[in-house]
């Protein structure tokens, strides 16, 4: 009867242990400081865009996870622009220039845009690199993740690709 | 005698003292006395959640500060800093920087001293309301600013999201916009603070507004977009040529109000008969289906003026003289995939030709009516007389129309003969149109009983003698205004008549619609119309000479330029109905005079295709 009560003891202890050892790994997961860019509606990382639509606009979202404590000033994002050698900014897309990196967050705010108008290129080689990619390279906060937290670190870039 | 040398002693050394601090090599005049910043801190004032800085205006001597409407208690510690050996007294009390309390009212005082030059200066207290919110007072493209407008561009309210709409040649281009914001608000435009309110901004993108009231700590984010203003575009949808048939001019348009697609009746002989026989077929959306059974009435007698009309519930009904038996109306209905005849014919009486072509109307009760004239001279009630035949479900009813006019009783024999009517809808109110020779038009309420109550009586176009009744037609909007088309025999014109049931007002309404006259008196072209309810924008269309052109009214019924409507020449019946949603349908019996063929055109008229960037 004691043993039992012993293996009970042992299980519950146990069992607090690891809930213990959960709550910190979310503590973790919910408390640090991530940004991500996404489509319009926060799903996808990726998108085709059609060489014949003109003036096709295309709106993007790159959103900041801090928790209020922690979102103390104006945090600044950086993004890099790689274009497959198929593409040329002003013939092929524009980016709204105020959208242009880097992106200000003042406090309180979480999600910022950022646009690109597509063109009709005549001369668009579909044999060509067409892709856009947008990429997240930096936060003015320090301990800031790029990109979901994991070691894929997902949703820390944004592809186009012009067909 | 030792007490007074003790008190001049102590004066003495004060004097000393004064004049040593005076002489103070360490303290120099810098013959300046101002205030150089003045903050009330978050960290010293509990009550304010930012710092918020004085505006100090020398010249006025005022010391200004934006104090949020939710702070009661106005005693607050200052920052300051001041210029060389200066202190700040209010009430004469000295106020140390960071921890003495002043009160900050609008009409208080602070004064700076200079304790080396003795200079002074006062400052009045100017507390401004600060409402704590973060709002855009106005945004707009103003004409003045930006030469590809004619007028200015404001949105219809300040909302998160907001429209505007620009003119074809500003659409997408960069204009400038005017924004301004509440009092102590900073807003700006895609990030960057305007210059008096203005800034250029490239309109093929959204336009990000913000607008920051720095002492509540708020922002708040707008985005306007700009659309462009739609035009209407004609669109040929199909073309319908009935196979082994021998088509003729005759057809009617109806808007099925379920599927707000067009359905056309039309008359033609089939290879193996000799006499006209009705055919229905409905637009798709890609192509054209026939309604119903084919060729579907009998062949006693030919089949003509065919017209449809369908009721709220989607159901068609035809109308049409002869087939089953010669100078007598019937109806037919689609009933299961069936054109079923409703009792016999709708008469009781033989029916003569009208001016106007019947038209067959839907009641309250969502059953057909119609007009005729009879042409049996031994029932004078109905001889050339109008007659309202309605179905009730079981059966045809017959009345005249004791206000109107009879037959010959006017100033000559044949006046007053039925020329025919036309109907329009708005909402559940029915209007008719009524006709007759050598008197003005007649408007007239179709009540829930079928009988009619007058609108607008006998109304005789000015100038003219009596109303010319070639092309009349009724339309009504979305407001219960109708609108009536009619011909002016003096001057050589139509019209389009605004007609309000309300006060029964009639009233000539946007610009004149020039016809020619011809030989018999009457209109030579072909004019039909229909109005969009919600924007009262007006088709037209002429036909001249075999060839069909349009022209779009403005929302003041003023007509533009006309386009044609088809390549191909007509002859018969051009047709146009509004379907809602902006959109108009339009058909003609397009002719081919060398191959005496004739085939059904079916054409849109719509708002192009709306593109708002960022939708």
């Amino acid at each position: 009867m004691r043993r039992i009560d012993i293996i009970t003891a042992t299980i519950a202890v146990s069992a607090l242990m690891a809930l213990a050892s959960c709550e910190k790994h979310q503590e973790i997961l919910f408390d640090t400081p991530f940004v991500s860019i996404s489509d319009e509606t926060g799903t996808s990382s990726s998108m085709n865009v059609s060489n014949s639509a003109n003036n096709y606009l295309t709106s993007l979202r790159i959103d900041v996870n801090i928790s209020g404590e922690k979102y103390i000033g104006d945090v600044t994002i950086e993004y890099e622009v790689i274009a497959g050698n198929g593409l040329r900014e002003g013939v092929d897309y524009v980016i709204q220039s105020s959208t242009l990196s880097p992106v200000v967050f003042t406090k309180g705010t979480y999600t910022m845009p950022v646009r690109l108008l597509w063109k009709h290129n005549p001369d668009f080689d579909p044999e060509k690199d067409n892709t856009l990619v947008i990429r997240l390279t930096s936060s003015s906060m320090e301990e800031m993740l790029i990109g979901y937290p994991g070691p894929s670190a997902l949703k820390s870039s944004f592809t186009f690709t012009k067909q | 005698m030792k007490r007074l040398v003790s008190l001049i002693s102590v004066a003495a050394l004060l004097v000393c003292c004064t004049v040593f601090t005076a002489c103070d090599p360490s303290k120099k005049a810098d013959n300046e006395v101002a205030i150089r910043s003045i903050t009330l801190t978050s960290e010293l004032n509990p009550g304010i959640s930012k710092d918020i800085t004085g505006t100090i205006s020398t010249v006025d001597k005022t010391m200004s500060f934006a104090l949020p409407v939710s702070l009661s208690d106005h005693n607050l510690i200052p920052s300051f800093t001041v210029s060389d050996n200066d202190y700040i007294t209010q009430d004469d009390n000295v106020i140390i920087s960071g921890e003495s309390k002043i009160l900050v009212e609008t009409g208080k005082t602070i004064t700076v001293s200079d304790d080396i030059s003795g200079l002074s200066v006062t400052y009045t207290i100017k507390v401004i309301d600060n409402d704590e919110k973060a709002e855009l007072a106005s945004v707009r493209f103003e004409a003045a600013d930006n030469e590809l407008l004619d007028e200015d561009i404001v949105p219809e309210q300040i909302s998160e999201e907001m429209l505007v709409r620009v003119p074809s040649q500003a659409f997408l281009q960069t204009l400038t916009i005017s924004v301004s914001a509440g009092e102590g608000d900073v807003v700006k435009v895609n990030g960057t603070e305007p210059q008096d309110g203005k800034l250029s901004v490239d309109t093929a993108f959204p336009i990000d507004i913000t607008v920051t009231d720095e002492v509540a700590g708020v922002t708040s984010k707008y985005v306007l977009k700009v659309g462009k203003i739609l035009g209407y575009v004609c669109t040929k949808l199909g073309e319908y040529s009935k196979p082994s048939a021998t088509m003729s001019g005759n057809h009617s348009l109806a808007i099925n109000p379920v599927d707000k697609l067009p359905y056309v009746v039309f008359d033609a002989v089939d290879d193996h008969t000799t006499k006209k026989r009705l055919t229905v077929v409905k637009w798709d959306g890609s192509s054209f289906a026939t309604v119903g059974e084919d060729s579907f009435n009998d062949t006693t007698a030919t089949a003509s003026v065919p017209n449809i009309a369908i009721n709220k519930e989607g159901t068609p009904y035809v109308l049409y003289k002869g087939g089953e038996v010669s100078n007598f109306f019937s109806v037919r209905k689609l009933e299961s995939g069936k054109w079923n005849r409703l009792g016999e014919s709708t008469s009781s009486v033989k029916v003569g030709s009208m001016m106007i072509d019947p038209v067959l109307g839907i009641d309250s009760k969502g059953n057909p009516f119609h007009f005729y004239a009879g042409n049996d001279k031994t029932q004078s009630a109905s001889y050339k007389n109008a007659v309202m035949s309605s179905y009730d479900g079981s059966s045809w009813k017959e009345s005249t129309i004791p206000e109107m006019p009879l037959y010959g009783s006017g100033s000559t024999s044949t006046s007053g003969a039925f020329y025919g009517n036309r109907v329009a809808e708005s909402g559940s109110d029915c209007y008719v149109l009524l006709h007759q020779n050598m008197f003005g038009f007649h408007i007239m309420k179709l009540n829930d009983d079928n009988s009619l109550s007058p609108v607008v009586m006998n109304y005789i176009p000015e100038g003219e003698s009596y109303a010319l009744p070639g092309n009349a037609d009724i339309c009504a909007d979305d407001e219960g205004q109708l609108y009536v088309l009619e011909g002016s025999h003096a001057a050589g014109k139509m019209q389009i008549y605004k007609v309000n049931p309300s006060d029964k007002t009639v009233a000539a309404y946007g610009s004149p619609i020039a016809v020619s006259i011809g030989s018999s008196g009457s209109i030579s072209e072909d004019v039909v119309f229909a109005v969009n309810g919600s924007d009262r924008t007006i088709v037209l269309i002429k036909g001249a000479d075999g060839l069909a052109n349009y022209s779009i009214s403005d929302e003041n019924g003023q007509f533009a330029e006309y386009s044609p409507l088809s390549d191909s020449a007509y002859k018969g019946d051009i047709r146009i109905e509004y379907a809602g949603d902006n959109n108009f349908y339009a058909s003609m019996m397009a002719y081919d005079a060398e191959s005496k063929h004739y085939w059904i055109e079916l054409y849109k008229i719509g708002l192009e295709t709306d593109i708002i960037p960022g939708e």
